[in-house]
C-alpha cells in the first residue's frame, strides 16, 4: 500500500476545538508515531520524506488546532515529541531483549545493508545533543530541527534567522562533533 | 576523586568542549586554505586543542562527498525502524473465514496481507487490507453492507473483483480483493520498455475497465499507477475500486480528523477542494497516469516537496507540456523514461490535447467519461481526428455554432452573444487609441503648469491601473466565455435558454480566482449578463450576495454593483431603492473615477432612467444628453463602450419621445464605432434599432420595416430573446398598419411565443408582450380575439400597475370597437387624451390611436364617428406632430376633409411613401 491512503486534510469542514498543550503533544505524538508505521512500509514511496510527512502533520494541526500558536512552538513540540517515540521505543527494546544492546539501531538507511552501516545508541544520542547544547547551542538546536523535526535547512534557516548556507555549515560541524563524542566512524 | 574536585574538572572540560565547537564553526565560515592560520593563531600552542580540531575538520571533509550517512536520515525514518513490528504479529490471524498469510505492505490508512481462505476443494488466495481507523457506527455498518454488494456486482476483467468484507474482532474494516500479480503500470511500461503506441493503448484499456465501473455507478476516487497492476499477461486491472469512497465514509463518521482518501499528485482539483466527486474527478486521474506513462514524471509536484505544495500546485500551477516534462525527465536522467526522451516529438499535438482534455481543472472541461477518453486514445492509434481539440475561442464558437446550425437554438444563441458582446467585442476595442488619448491628455496638462504635471502623472499612472484591471477582467471573462461555450457543447444537440443561464450562473464554472478583485470583477459580469437579459430579480439576488464583499473593495467594485443595483431597482420598480443605489454609486466613484467620466456617465443614465420612471420628463432627458456627454469625453472607456453609452442614451431620449436627439444620438454612437473599427455587436443592434424605431414613431412605416428586416438579417451577431421580441412586435404593428393583417398577426403570434417561453408565462416580460400585442391585433381587425386575449391577461395586469394604465386605454378603444355608440366613443376618446399627458411618446401613440380608431369607423361608413374622433386627434397633436410619416399626412387629410376641402396632394403623396401605394387608407382619402 502506497502513502497514497495518508491524511490530507484540506477541507474547513475539520476544524477541531482548540486542544490544550498537552492533547497537542498527545496529537503530534500520535500522528508521528502513526506516520513512523507508514515509513517502516517497505514500499513506502521515497520523496515522501520526512519533512513531507511533519509538513502534513503540521498543516493537520495547524489547520484543526487553534492551539498551535506558531510554527516555531510547534517544530518544538515535534521534536519533543519525536525525541520522546525514539526513548520510548527504544527503552521496550531493551526491557524486551533484557538489558541487550537493543538501543544500538543502524542509523543507515538499509538501503545498502551490504556495507558497513553506522550504528548508533539513540539514547546516546541524546545524551550527545544535550552536551552539545551546552556547547554550542545554534548547532544542537539545527540538529534538533533538521533531525528530529525533519525540516530542511532552509526551513530551519528561517526558524531561526539565519542563511542556509550557515545551517549547512552548523549541520557539518554538529555533525563532526557528534560523531566524534559516539565514537562512531567510517 | 571526590566530587568537589570533579566538578571544576567537568566545567573545564565543558569549557573546552565549547571552545572547540566555536573554533570548528567558525573554521567553517573560511575558505579552506586560510583555516590553518586561523587555527594556529586562535588554539594559541595548545596542542591537543588544534589536534581536536584537525580531527573534526577531517570528519566534515569525510562527510562531504561521502556516502556516510550518520544522521542522515530524518529520526522518523529510525522510528520506523524502532517503533514495532505489530502488522507482520497479526500473521496466522482469522479475519471473517481468511487466514492472513503474509504481510504484503503498510501505508498510513491500513495494511495488506495476503490471506487465504480454505475451501472444501480449493483455496482462494487474496489480497486482505484492514483499515486503521476509529470504530464504525451502526449506520456505518448498514452502509458499509449496501455498498458492498455495489462492489461485489462490479464484474469486469480490467478490475480486481471485490471478494468480500466486513468489521474485524477489534472493529476495524476489513477489505478482500482478487489478488494480482504483477507491476504498477508505470513500472511494467519501462520494464517492458513499451513504445508510445503501447502505452497508450495500455492505458485505453485501463479507461475500459473505469468505464465500466462508472457505468455501475462505481467511482474509483483513488485512481494512480500503483492502484493499476499489469499481469504477466499484459492486462491491466484496477484495485481497490470504491475503497476510497468507503474509507472516506468510515473516517469522517467514526473519528473527527479528514483522512480522505487519495494522493495528492493524481487528486483532481475538485477533489483536493473537497467539493463534489464524480465519474470526472477519475477522468482526471486516468489523465495523470497517461502523463506519467508518456513523461516518466508525474504533472505537478514532481521531486520532494510536501503534499500540500503538490495540492497547491495541482489547483495552481500550469500544467508543464508531455514534451517539456519529457526532456525534464531525460535531462534528470534518473529516470528508466530517459532511454526514450526521442519520442518527445510524439508527444507533440494530439497527445497534447488529449492530457489538456482529461486533466482540465474544470470538471465540465474534461472528457466526458472515461469511455471518451478511451475513445480518443484510440482515434489517435489509429490516426483518426481526435475530438479534444485546443480550447480556442474561436474554435469552441465555430463548433458550437456547426452543431446548432440547424438545431435552430437562436435563443441559446442570443445568450452566447450577450456573453461575446462582453467579452470579445470588449476585446476588439482600440486600445491603442485609448492608450493615445491618454498620453496626449497627460502631455496637454504637463503643457500648462508643473503641478499640474504631476497630478496628470498620477492620473496617468491611476489609468494605467484600471487598464490592467480592465485588461484581467476581460481575461477572467474570455475565460469564461470559453467555459460556457464548452458546457453548452456538451449538452448535446440543442441548447435552451434556461439550461444556459443556468450555465452562465454557475459558480463552479471557472472555479476561483485566486485574485479576489478578479473574482468580484467576474461575478460584476455575470450580474451585467443578468441585467442584460432583462432578468432583474436575479442581478439582484446575486446583487445582494456580493455587495456585502464589496466593502474593502476598490470604490470601482462598489460603484459598479450600485449603478447595477440601481438599474434593476428602476426596472422591478422600487425607485427608493433606486434612489439609495444611485447615492450609494456617486459616493463610491472614486476621484480617478469622477475624472475618468465613464462611470459618472452611467450614473447619470441611472439619474434619468429613475426620472423618468417618476415622471419628470425634462430632468430624465437632460440627464441622458448628460450622460451621452459624459461618456464621449471619458478617458477610462473603450471605444465600444462609449458607443454603448451613447447607444443607451439614444434609446433613453426615443423613450422619452425626443425622436430628433434620439436619432442624432444613435448616429453618434455608430460614428464612434465605426471610428474605432467595432464591428458588429449587440448594443449596434439596438442603435440601429433606435433609428428603425423612430422611423416607426414618425409613421414612416415601410421604412420601419425594411430597416427592421436589415437588422434581422445581420447575423454577423446574435441578439437577446428580449431585444429581439421587442422588435418583432413593433414591426408587426407596422405590418398591421400597412394593412397585411396575415402577416402581423403571423409576426405578433411568434414573436409573444417566443418570449414568453423564454422567459416564463408568469414573468412580466411575458405580461408585457402580450399587451402589446392587443393593438396589432385589433388593427389587424381581429378585435374579438384582442378582447378575449386582454381578458385573459387583465388578472395579472391587476398587479402590474406600470400595465394597468396601457391596459385599461387599450379596454377603452376595444368596447368602442366592438359596440360604437355615444358613450364608449366618448369614453375612448377621453382615455386617450388622457393618456398623451404623460408625454410626448404617449402623446403621439394617443394620437395614432385615435386616427386608427377614425379610419376603421370610416372604412366600417360611419363617418360621423370618425369625424369626432380626427377631430379629437387633431386637438391632441396640435403642433407636436411633424414630418412627413404617416401620422401627420393623415392629420393633414382629416383637417382638409373637415374643413370641406380636397385632400392636399403633398399629403397624399406623403402617405403613399409611408404606407404604400395601394393601401386602403390611401385610396379612402383618395376616391378615384
Amino acid at each position: 500500500m502506497e502513502a497514497g491512503l495518508f491524511a490530507l486534510p484540506y477541507s474547513k469542514a475539520h476544524m477541531s476545538p482548540a486542544a490544550d498543550p498537552e492533547q497537542l503533544f498527545a496529537s503530534i505524538y500520535d500522528e508521528l508515531k502513526r506516520l513512523a508505521h507508514a515509513q517502516l512500509a517497505d514500499r513506502a514511496p521515497r520523496t515522501l520524506c520526512t519533512t513531507a510527512l511533519v509538513h502534513e502533520a503540521y498543516i493537520k494541526l495547524i489547520r484543526g488546532d487553534a492551539g498551535v500558536q506558531d510554527r516555531h512552538h510547534f517544530v518544538s513540540l515535534v521534536v519533543r515529541a519525536m525525541r520522546q517515540i525514539l526513548a520510548d521505543a527504544a527503552r521496550r527494546r531493551m526491557a524486551e531483549k533484557r538489558g541487550g544492546d537493543g538501543a544500538m539501531v543502524t542509523l543507515d538507511t538499509g538501503h545498502h545493508d551490504d556495507q558497513a552501516a553506522a550504528s548508533v545508541d539513540v539514547l546516546a544520542l541524546e545524551h550527545a545533543i544535550d552536551q552539545l547544547r551546552g556547547m554550542h547551542e545554534r548547532l544542537a538546536t539545527v540538529v534538533e530541527m533538521h533531525f528530529y523535526g525533519g525540516l530542511s535547512f532552509i526551513e530551519v534557516a528561517e526558524l531561526i534567522g539565519v542563511t542556509e548556507r550557515t545551517v549547512q555549515r552548523d549541520w557539518s560541524a554538529a555533525r563532526a562533533l557528534l560523531e566524534q563524542r559516539l565514537g562512531t566512524s567510517r | 576523586m571526590t566530587a568537589d574536585e570533579a566538578n571544576p574538572s567537568r566545567a573545564n572540560e565543558e569549557s573546552r568542549g565549547a571552545r572547540a565547537a566555536l573554533l570548528l564553526r567558525d573554521a567553517l565560515d573560511l575558505d579552506t586554505g586560510a583555516r590553518a592560520s586561523f587555527l594556529d593563531r586562535e588554539c594559541d600552542g595548545d596542542k591537543a586543542l588544534r589536534a581536536e580540531l584537525d580531527g573534526l575538520l577531517a570528519r566534515v571533509a569525510r562527510q562531504v562527498g561521502s556516502s556516510s550517512e550518520f544522521l542522515d536520515q530524518p529520526a522518523l525514518a529510525l522510528a520506523g525502524r524502532l517503533v514495532d513490528d505489530e502488522p507482520s504479529a497479526r500473521t496466522g490471524d482469522m479475519i471473517a473465514a481468511f487466514r492472513l498469510v503474509a504481510l504484503l505492505g503498510e501505508g498510513g490508512m491500513g495494511t495488506v496481507y495476503r490471506a487465504e481462505r480454505e475451501g472444501v476443494d480449493f483455496t482462494q488466495t487474496v489480497a486482505l487490507k484492514i483499515i486503521r481507523a476509529g470504530t464504525p457506527n451502526a449506520a456505518l455498518r448498514e452502509r458499509f453492507r449496501r455498498e458492498r454488494a455495489i462492489l461485489a456486482g462490479l464484474d469486469h476483467h480490467g478490475i480486481a473483483r471485490f471478494v468480500d468484507g466486513g468489521v474485524t474482532d477489534q472493529g476495524e474494516l476489513w477489505f478482500a480483493m482478487a489478488l494480482i500479480e504483477g507491476d504498477a503500470i508505470t513500472r511494467y511500461a519501462n520494464r517492458q520498455a513499451l513504445d508510445v503506441a503501447q502505452r497508450v493503448a495500455l492505458l485505453a484499456s485501463v479507461c475500459d475497465a473505469v468505464a465500466a465501473a462508472h457505468r455501475s455507478l462505481v467511482v474509483h476516487r483513488d485512481i494512480k499507477p500503483s492502484n493499476i497492476v499489469v499481469d504477466a499477461a499484459g492486462a491491466p486491472h484496477l484495485l481497490d475500486f470504491g475503497i476510497a469512497k468507503l474509507l472516506d465514509e468510515s473516517v469522517s463518521d467514526a473519528t473527527a480528523t479528514d483522512a480522505r482518501a487519495m494522493t495528492p499528485h493524481y487528486a483532481a482539483p475538485e477533489q483536493i477542494r473537497g467539493e463534489a466527486i464524480t465519474t470526472a474527478t477519475d477522468v482526471y486521474a486516468l489523465g495523470v497516469v497517461l502523463f506519467e506513462l508518456l513523461t516518466g514524471r508525474r504533472p505537478f509536484g514532481s521531486g520532494s516537496i510536501t503534499p500540500f505544495q503538490v495540492q497547491r500546485a495541482v489547483l495552481e500551477d500550469p500544467r508543464p507540456s508531455l514534451v517539456q516534462a519529457s526532456a525534464a525527465a531525460t535531462d534528470a536522467a534518473d529516470s528508466a523514461v530517459a532511454a526514450h526522451g526521442a519520442r518527445a516529438r510524439l508527444l507533440h499535438g494530439d497527445l497534447e490535447h488529449i492530457v489538456e482534455r482529461a486533466m482540465a481543472r474544470e470538471p465540465e472541461r474534461r472528457y466526458a467519461s472515461a469511455a471518451a477518453l478511451a475513445e480518443d486514445l484510440r482515434r489517435h492509434l489509429d490516426g483518426r481526428p481526435i475530438r479534444a481539440r485546443p480550447d480556442t475561442l474561436g474554435y469552441r464558437v465555430n463548433k458550437f455554432v456547426q452543431r446548432h446550425r440547424l438545431g435552430v437554438a437562436l435563443a441559446a444563441l442570443a445568450v452566447i452573444a450577450l456573453l461575446a458582446t462582453t467579452a470579445a467585442s470588449v476585446l476588439q476595442a482600440n486600445r491603442a487609441e485609448r492608450e493615445s488619448r491618454r498620453a496626449n491628455l497627460a502631455a496637454e496638462t504637463a503643457r500648462s503648469e508643473s503641478a499640474r504635471a504631476r497630478e496628470a502623472a498620477e492620473v496617468a499612472e491611476q489609468q494605467r491601473d484600471a487598464a490592467r484591471d480592465e485588461t484581467q477582467r476581460q481575461d477572467a471573462l474570455r475565460e469564461y466565455f470559453v467555459a460556457v461555450l464548452n458546457r453548452a457543447s456538451d449538452y448535446g444537440k440543442s441548447v435552451t435558454p434556461e439550461q444556459l443561464t443556468e450555465i452562465v450562473a454557475d459558480p463552479r464554472l471557472v472555479g476561483a480566482y485566486k485574485d479576489p478583485n478578479l473574482q468580484r470583477a467576474l461575478d460584476l459580469a455575470i450580474i451585467d449578463f443578468f441585467m442584460t437579459r432583462g432578468e432583474y430579480p436575479r442581478a439582484l439576488a446575486l446583487l445582494d450576495s456580493l455587495e456585502p464583499h464589496l466593502a474593502d473593495a476598490p470604490g470601482r467594485y462598489r460603484a459598479m454593483a450600485a449603478t447595477n443595483r440601481g438599474f434593476a431597482s428602476v426596472r422591478t420598480g422600487k425607485l427608493d431603492a433606486a434612489d439609495a443605489a444611485l447615492v450609494n454609486a456617486e459616493k463610491s466613484m472614486s476621484a480617478e473615477q469622477r475624472r475618468g467620466g465613464g462611470l459618472p456617465s452611467r450614473v447619470e443614465m441611472l439619474r434619468g432612467q429613475l426620472q423618468r420612471a417618476r415622471g419628470e420628463l425634462t430632468a430624465a432627458a437632460t440627464a441622458a444628453r448628460r450622460s451621452a456627454e459624459l461618456a464621449m469625453a471619458a478617458t477610462d472607456v473603450s471605444e465600444f463602450e462609449r458607443g454603448a453609452i451613447v447607444g443607451s442614451a439614444a434609446v433613453a431620449l426615443l423613450q422619452l419621445g425626443e425622436l430628433d436627439s434620439a436619432e442624432s444620438f444613435a448616429e453618434q454612437a455608430e460614428r464612434v464605432w465605426k471610428e474605432a473599427g467595432v464591428t458588429a455587436n449587440v448594443s449596434m443592434r439596438n442603435v440601429a434599432t433606435v433609428r428603425t424605431n423612430a422611423l416607426f414613431l414618425r409613421g414612416e412605416l415601410l421604412a420601419a420595416v425594411a430597416g427592421m428586416r436589415a437588422i434581422n438579417g445581420d447575423t454577423g451577431s446574435t441578439e437577446s430573446i428580449p431585444s429581439r421580441a421587442a422588435r418583432d412586435i413593433t414591426e408587426a404593428k407596422a405590418l398591421a398598419l400597412l394593412a397585411r393583417p396575415d402577416q402581423a398577426v403571423a409576426k405578433v403570434d411568434a414573436a409573444v411565443g417566443k418570449m414568453c417561453s423564454a422567459v416564463g408565462r408568469e414573468s412580466l416580460d411575458c405580461l408585457r408582450v402580450r399587451l402589446s400585442s392587443i393593438d396589432t391585433l385589433y388593427i389587424a381587425g381581429q378585435i374579438a380575439r384582442a378582447r378575449s386575449e386582454l381578458g385573459s391577461i387583465q388578472p395579472a395586469i391587476a398587479k402590474q400597475p406600470p400595465l394597468l394604465a396601457a391596459a385599461n386605454s387599450f379596454a377603452a378603444l376595444l368596447d368602442f370597437l366592438l359596440a360604437p355608440d355615444d358613450t364608449t366613443l366618448a369614453r375612448a376618446i377621453a382615455v386617450a387624451t388622457d393618456s398623451a399627458k404623460a408625454g410626448a411618446l404617449p402623446r403621439r401613440n394617443a394620437v395614432r390611436a385615435l386616427l386608427v380608431l377614425a379610419e376603421t369607423i370610416d372604412a366600417r361608413g360611419n363617418h360621423g364617428y370618425a369625424e369626432t374622433l380626427a377631430r379629437a386627434a387633431i386637438n391632441l397633436a396640435s403642433e407636436a406632430i411633424d414630418g412627413t410619416g404617416m401620422d401627420s399626412s393623415l392629420l393633414s387629410l382629416w383637417r382638409a376633409r373637415l374643413a370641406g376641402k380636397s385632400s392636399p396632394p403633398d399629403a397624399l403623396a406623403n402617405l403613399a411613401a409611408a404606407l404604400g401605394k395601394t393601401h386602403p387608407w390611401l385610396l379612402a382619402h383618395n376616391p378615384p
